[in-house]
């Protein structure tokens, strides 16, 4: 049509038709397109302007309504509205009409963008459904566009209004404009715009996208095409990525292999049809090691022709190149056992591997066999005979092993070789005489099988706990790390069903005794760590500091013959402030992080403490309260780690009267400076007898007494004024207290009058030997 | 009188007397030790040679199996490659395919015994026999022969449980 032949009604019907598409601008542009041939001067550009804005403005109460459900920020997100508005319109003005599309291409960005960065926090603002599925009907695409965060908004969001999950999983896997990729297949694949934090924003995109169930395990399978989201993946730049689809499915790995060839022949990396490059190649196998360490990962999977991933790998990239890219992975993985697998699976590459991975050759397989039982339960006779030497040069010790999955004596285990098995048998005819010095286990063991669709299901909770007594330790630990890879959670009900298997006695002692804090898991990888020495715990995150540990002291009443014995305070400081000798504020009832030199004031404990002994009374001369009121109550004292809660207790509940030196004279009960216990000994020594008493005795605690000595803690009872409160000095320091106690040649006459009851901790003599000590306790 | 015409008893454990000529006991290793204790001893060598792990049945094969092999001694099969299938192309002369035409229970205690004893030429005889049981049967099936003749052949190498009790 000539241009020249369009009239002012069809421009007009034109621009009414824009109107009403508006909202939808990528037809907007389209018809634009068509009919900017129509326009032949500025004149019917400027009389239909009108209807433009007029077009403009319905969008922008779209806008509007939309920011009335969830935008908070309505007045600058208007503004920033209209004036794209207005400058792309005094661009309209200024431009010609073949500028117009892209103009107006440029024009709906700025809409989308606009759209965008609102829709960001749009979950934030729990908008109504309705106001979802408005959005998602009128500017779907904007939706799952992956930004800079890589936030699935459109999930959140839908998730919030209660959209159908359906329809959010099609909009994540469909494209809409024919022109981008799905929201999915663009978030696990990447280009070299991408931020350093990508691969990361996606992990967690991809996990926020997983827990609210729009993206299933299939998908990963397959997505499109006949391929998986992981084959979609760019495992190269996007690592963290790639491994999570992984430890979704595992199986996914393994299906590009059960297709027509290995994945190496299959994928062309390049445009130039080149194959993959081997950098991809590592990170897929590195995924088979984790993965699929039963069946040795990737590497003996074979195609139709029987053409192994290893032959194909040797073939394209060479020998060399594959077996560093196997040396660097394995490198990380020392504990796998690969020569087991390349003897049986691919023995004419054994001698290739045996240089490089010497010291695999003692290692135990996931069934626990070593290398020759692994040989001898291949099954095949050619096996057998590759390695008949290696068969018949086996030591005694050996031949008396059986295979631990089937049970069998090495000579039966070779039944189908004769020559092999009546060797091995005459060799050692002993194993015949096996008296039952082994107590046979009724109970079956059980494998676990390969993970199938509901692996996660399967593997949780009670049945989970069940398989678990089926288990050798080192069958508990593989299915532990197995768990941990797949995520599975082990509760504490299962850890305390390992702890209990490995080792009965000890968890029977510890549940005895009551503690209830007791972590099951800790019990457990200790119990493993014991059994399985090789095995490395992990350790802490971060060495601890005096700073994070909290040191506690309770006290509560002594015993009674009923009742509940009520806890009458507890005081606490970091023990780092133990270290230095401030003067602390009191602090009663309260758990405080301050206070090196903890003090209970009288009124305090006349209040507190004394209500709870008054049949106790005082001395009339005095107002003294008796010392051995004070005996009654009991003390508790332990470390807590202030991040985490875990706690060592020092000393349980016990009478404060042990700390006390008793010495009746007449009347007379000396009060002085008290050994907490015999187990933790602490203060300073006053006489050179004693000095020599308590060294004796750390070193008959073989250094427990060095600890003890610097986290020592002292109780005393200290004498205070009787004067009365109006007239009383101000009160002594801890310092001057302590002073005048050690001033006193004398015993006292009485325990503790109107008194405090002092707490005094002295520093640690070597700080380095504290923390190293902490580090290494058991905190449960 | 020689040792050809000596006889010397060898008893079982349950105390069956098993009466055996001295040169055939004698390629019993253990009988041998016994016996030539005894000779530097000067004791009675009729006396007393008590075989504590050996059954009064199984004895009687063994003594069996010993005397004949001194008249027809067996053929050695410990170097010979076995491509045979069957025992009696394995072994000759024929007595010794009978002999060892028993029953799966009888084999293992009489390995047990060629064991104890030192028998060289019958631990080859029954270890072949036993073999020839098992010959081309799948580890379950061997299992399965195994558990109905000496249970603690077929089972788990060692309960774990019982380790941890054990060391408890």
């Amino acid at each position: 049509m000539n241009s020249n032949d369009a009239t002012d009604e069809d421009l007009q019907n034109s621009f009414e038709l824009v109107k009403k598409l508006l909202p939808h601008l990528d037809a907007c542009i389209s018809i634009l397109d068509e009919y900017k041939e129509k326009m032949t001067s500025i004149q019917y550009f400027q009389s239909s302007l009108k209807d433009i804005v007029s077009g403009f403005s319905e969008l922008k109460r779209f806008i509007d309504l939309v920011n009335k459900d969830f935008f908070s920020d309505q007045e600058g997100i208007n503004k920033e509205f209209t004036s794209t508005v207005l400058q792309d319109f005094h661009t309209f003005h200024d431009e010609f009409v073949g500028n117009l599309s892209s103009t107006l291409g440029e024009f709906k960005r700025n809409v989308e963008c606009g759209f965008f960065y609102s829709l960001q926090t749009l979950h934030l603002h729990k908008p109504s459904r309705k106001a979802i599925e408005k959005v998602l009907e009128i500017c779907p695409n904007v939706l799952y566009d992956p930004c800079d965060s890589e936030r699935p908004i459109i999930c959140f969001a839908a998730k919030h209004a209660g959209t159908d999950p359906s329809y959010v999983k099609m909009l994540l896997s469909i494209d809409p404009d024919q022109e981008s990729m799905p929201f999915l297949e663009d978030l696990v694949d990447s280009d070299e715009s991408d931020g350093a934090n990508a691969d990361v924003n996606r992990v967690r995109a991809l996990k926020d996208i997983t827990e609210m169930g729009f993206l299933e395990n299939r998908q990963i399978r397959k997505y499109c095409c006949g391929e998986g989201l992981l084959q979609f993946c760019d495992c190269v730049r996007l690592p963290k990525v790639f491994d999570f689809l992984c430890s979704c499915d595992p199986y996914a790995l393994l299906l590009d292999f059960w297709n027509d060839k290995p994945f190496i022949t299959r994928y062309p990396c390049s445009e130039e049809g080149s194959l993959w490059d081997i950098s991809k190649v590592a990170v897929y196998l590195e995924a088979g090691f984790k993965y699929w360490p039963e069946i040795g990962g990737l590497l003996f999977l074979k195609n139709a022709e029987g053409t192994s991933v290893l032959d194909d790998a040797f073939e394209i990239y060479g020998e060399e190149k594959v077996m560093e890219v196997l040396e660097n992975i394995l490198s990380k993985r020392s504990d796998f056992p690969i020569l087991h697998h390349v003897f049986i699976k691919s023995p004419k590459y054994k001698d290739l591997f045996h240089k490089r991975f010497r010291h695999t050759y003692s290692l135990l397989d996931h069934s626990g066999r070593t290398l020759y039982q692994s040989i001898l339960a291949s099954g095949t006779a050619e096996m057998k005979a590759t390695f008949s030497d290696m068969v018949l040069c086996v030591a005694d010790m050996q031949l008396q092993e059986k295979d631990p999955i089937t049970s069998l004596y090495p000579f039966a285990a070779v039944a189908e070789d004769m020559q092999l098995c009546f060797t091995l048998l005459r060799r050692n005819p002993s194993v015949l005489d096996e008296e039952s010095r082994y107590v046979v286990s009724q109970k079956k063991r059980k494998r676990l099988n390969f993970p199938d669709e509901d692996y996660k299901d399967s593997l949780s909770g009670m049945a989970l706990k069940l398989i678990m007594q089926y288990l050798r330790p080192i069958d508990v630990l593989s299915c532990a790390q197995t768990c941990k890879e797949w995520n599975v959670s082990i509760d504490d009900d299962v850890w305390a069903g390992i702890a209990r298997r490995i080792n009965r006695t000890s968890c029977q002692v510890i549940e005895h005794a009551g503690m209830g804090n007791i972590t099951y898991k800790d019990m457990a990888m200790a119990f493993l760590k014991k059994e399985l020495p090789l095995w490395k715990v992990p350790e802490m995150p971060q060495p601890l500091e005096a700073d994070d540990v909290i040191f506690v002291i309770e006290i509560r009443q002594g015993w009674k013959w009923y009742g509940k014995r009520k806890l009458l305070g507890s005081y606490s400081c970091l023990l780092s402030n133990l270290q230095g000798a401030k003067n602390m504020e009191v602090h009663f009832r309260n758990c405080s992080e301050t206070g090196a030199h903890i003090v209970i004031p009288a009124s305090e404990i006349e209040k507190e403490v004394l209500q709870e002994i008054n049949s106790f009374r005082k001395d009339p001369r005095s107002n003294f309260v008796p010392m051995h009121a004070f005996q009654r109550l009991e003390m508790k004292t332990f470390l807590m780690q202030k991040s985490t809660g875990r706690s060592i207790v020092l000393h349980d509940f016990t009478r404060i009267g042990k700390y006390f030196r008793e010495e009746k004279s007449g009347r007379t009960i000396e009060g002085r400076r008290f050994s907490q216990s015999v187990t933790y000994s602490s203060g300073i020594p006053r006489t050179h007898e004693e000095l020599v008493k308590r060294e004796n005795f750390r070193e008959m605690k073989n250094g427990k007494g060095r600890f003890l000595q610097s986290i020592g803690l002292t109780l005393a009872v200290v004498p205070q004024s009787t004067t009365k409160t109006e007239n009383r000095e101000p009160p002594k320091t801890a310092k001057q207290l302590r002073k005048e106690i050690r001033q006193l040649s004398q015993p006292l006459e009485y325990s503790v009058v109107n008194g405090s009851l002092e707490m005094e901790f002295y520093k640690f003599d070597n700080e380095e030997e504290l923390l190293s000590f902490l580090r290494r306790l058991p905190w449960q | 009188m020689s040792n050809e015409e000596q006889l010397v008893t060898i008893t079982s454990q349950d105390g069956v007397g098993v009466p055996c000529k001295k040169e055939a006991a004698l390629l019993a290793g253990v009988v041998k030790n016994m016996i030539e204790e005894e000779d530097e001893d000067e004791t009675n060598i009729t006396e007393d040679l008590k075989l504590l792990k050996v059954t009064g049945e199984t004895l009687k094969k063994v003594v069996e199996f010993l005397e004949h092999h001194v008249d027809e001694p067996m053929e050695t099969l410990s170097e010979t490659p076995l491509q045979m299938t069957k025992l009696g192309e394995c072994v000759g002369p024929e007595w010794y395919v009978k002999f060892a035409d028993i029953d799966r229970e009888e084999m293992f205690l009489l390995v047990k015994a060629a064991n104890y004893m030192d028998v060289p030429p019958l631990l080859d005889l029954m270890c072949l026999a036993i073999t020839m049981t098992i010959m081309d049967k799948s580890p379950e099936e061997v299992r399965g022969i195994f558990s109905k003749v000496n249970p603690s052949l077929a089972a788990p190498p060692q309960a774990a449980e019982a380790d941890v009790e054990a060391a408890a």
